[in-house]
């Protein structure tokens, strides 16, 4: 056996023993600690090198945008004097509503928009699970934080903050085997929950046996839900499963409003909104 | 200089397939570039070289998921050992066998990923049947402009001359 050989065979077996650990204690505070040293280390390379693509595709639709620019900067600023008027009545109607809400012991409804994110990795391998977004805890994202996926017009849940870096936090999707939210067809109120299936498709389990589904329904995010405000979309009912006799309950799978393959921009949300 | 020139090909493989996976995935489809690196640097200089690549870039790929972290990293260590020991008893040197390798050992790759899901997460991470025929083809398509990357800036060391003595 050459030195080579004696090198390469020690080097395995440290390389997979500290696999191993990895793999065995990844809730360990050595292992957790030895993670955020890894991203810490690794993140930087593949985040700058996104900055600088960002840039250079940017360029052509920069320039075209710079040229019609000013005419638009004209016909804001036409617009801003016009708004001033606009808001001074906005005030007004918030500061009337805030006072009848008091009156009424009625809470303000509706979750905060921390801010709007990017997605900025996606891994073929973590397809169906996960993304990372370019806003991370200075930007104030916060753990759990519900995040929505936009696509054209359409806003739907997309999944929540599981890691936070600096810049950067990790979207844990609606589609993965880890994820749930508490739902309702808000036709005709049967509530149940939807699971990830680690596929583009999600279940929505323990709907009432007498529940009348169809597909084309639309699913939203219950009331009940923990995590996500309530009436956000989800997707709609693309197939009903046949009834199983043994089961106290009906299934149906749903396909997303927003497909977290096609994402590109995401909204966070205040995790507080519901405490 | 050889080393700077290394961490230029580590820091290159982790840049182009962040941009690569994120930009231009077609249905969900793309080359997984570190698993082809390291298969060129195990196929040209050896084990221990394969190895150190493969484990860096394996922790590289495990960061950007959430499913059981080193996993990746045990995968492409052993790939890495595997590639330096072949390269022994086969002429790794020319394309048809390079492409034959990495077509045979990306479906090997991701069915170990799956695997270690369900040894430390008690279920399979079960890539699609699309991900798995597919990948290889789209590894083979860029593996001659790996092998040549690979080719330029990783020199061969010492230990190469050693191992071919």
């Amino acid at each position: 056996m050459n030195r080579e050989k004696r090198v390469a065979t020690y080097l395995l077996l440290a390389f997979s023993l500290v696999s191993l650990i990895l793999l065995s204690l990844p809730l360990t505070g050595k292992v957790q600690t030895f993670r955020w040293v890894v991203s810490y280390v690794l993140s930087p390379a593949p985040f700058y090198a996104n900055r600088a693509f960002d840039r250079f595709s940017n360029i052509p639709s920069d320039a075209a945008r710079l040229i019609s620019a000013d005419l638009e900067l004209q016909e804001a600023r036409r617009r801003l004097t016009e708004s001033e008027l606009v808001r001074a009545e906005a005030d007004s109607l918030r500061l009337e509503n805030e006072r009848l809400r008091g009156a009424l012991g009625i809470q303000a409804a509706g979750a905060k928009v921390i801010r709007w994110a990017r997605v900025m990795q996606r891994d073929p391998l973590t397809w169906n699970r996960s993304v990372m977004v370019d806003a991370g805890a200075e930007e104030g994202v916060k753990l759990n934080a519900p995040v929505l996926g936009v696509q054209g017009s359409t806003v739907a849940i997309l999944g929540r903050v599981a890691e936070l870096g600096a810049h950067t936090a990790k979207v844990l999707l609606l589609s993965d085997e880890l994820s749930a939210a508490a739902a309702y067809l808000p036709g005709q109120g049967w509530e149940g929950l939807v699971q990830g299936q680690g596929s583009a498709r999600l279940r929505l389990n323990y709907l009432p046996v007498d529940a009348q589904l169809t597909v084309g329904s639309e699913v939203c995010s219950s009331p009940t839900s923990a995590t996500f405000p309530a009436n956000l979309r989800i997707g709609t009912i693309s197939k009903v499963f046949a009834r199983d006799p043994f089961l106290a309950f009906q299934s149906a799978e749903v396909s997303a409003a927003v497909p977290p393959s096609v994402v590109k921009e995401v909204m966070i949300l205040d995790p507080a909104f519901s405490k | 200089m050889r080393q700077l020139e290394g961490l230029f090909v580590f820091l290159l493989g982790m840049a182009v397939h962040w941009i690569w996976s994120t930009r231009f995935a077609l249905w969900g489809l793309a080359p997984m570039i570190p698993l082809v690196l390291t298969i060129a640097v195990a196929s040209r200089n050896g084990s221990v070289a394969g190895e150190c690549y493969g484990f860096a870039w394996g922790l590289f790929l495990d960061m950007l998921g959430m499913h059981v972290f080193g996993a990746s990293a045990l995968g492409l260590t052993l790939v890495g050992y595997f590639v330096g020991t072949l390269r022994r008893n086969m002429d790794l040197a020319s394309l048809p066998s390079q492409l034959m390798l990495v077509a045979g050992l990306t479906p090997l790759f991701l069915l170990f990923y799956g695997t270690m899901g369900l040894v430390f997460e008690h279920r399979f991470l079960w890539v699609g049947w699309k991900l798995l025929l597919l990948t290889p083809l789209c590894n083979c398509l860029v593996a001659p402009f790996c092998f040549a990357v690979v080719h330029r800036f990783v020199r061969s060391g010492r230990t190469n001359e050693m191992d071919l003595s």
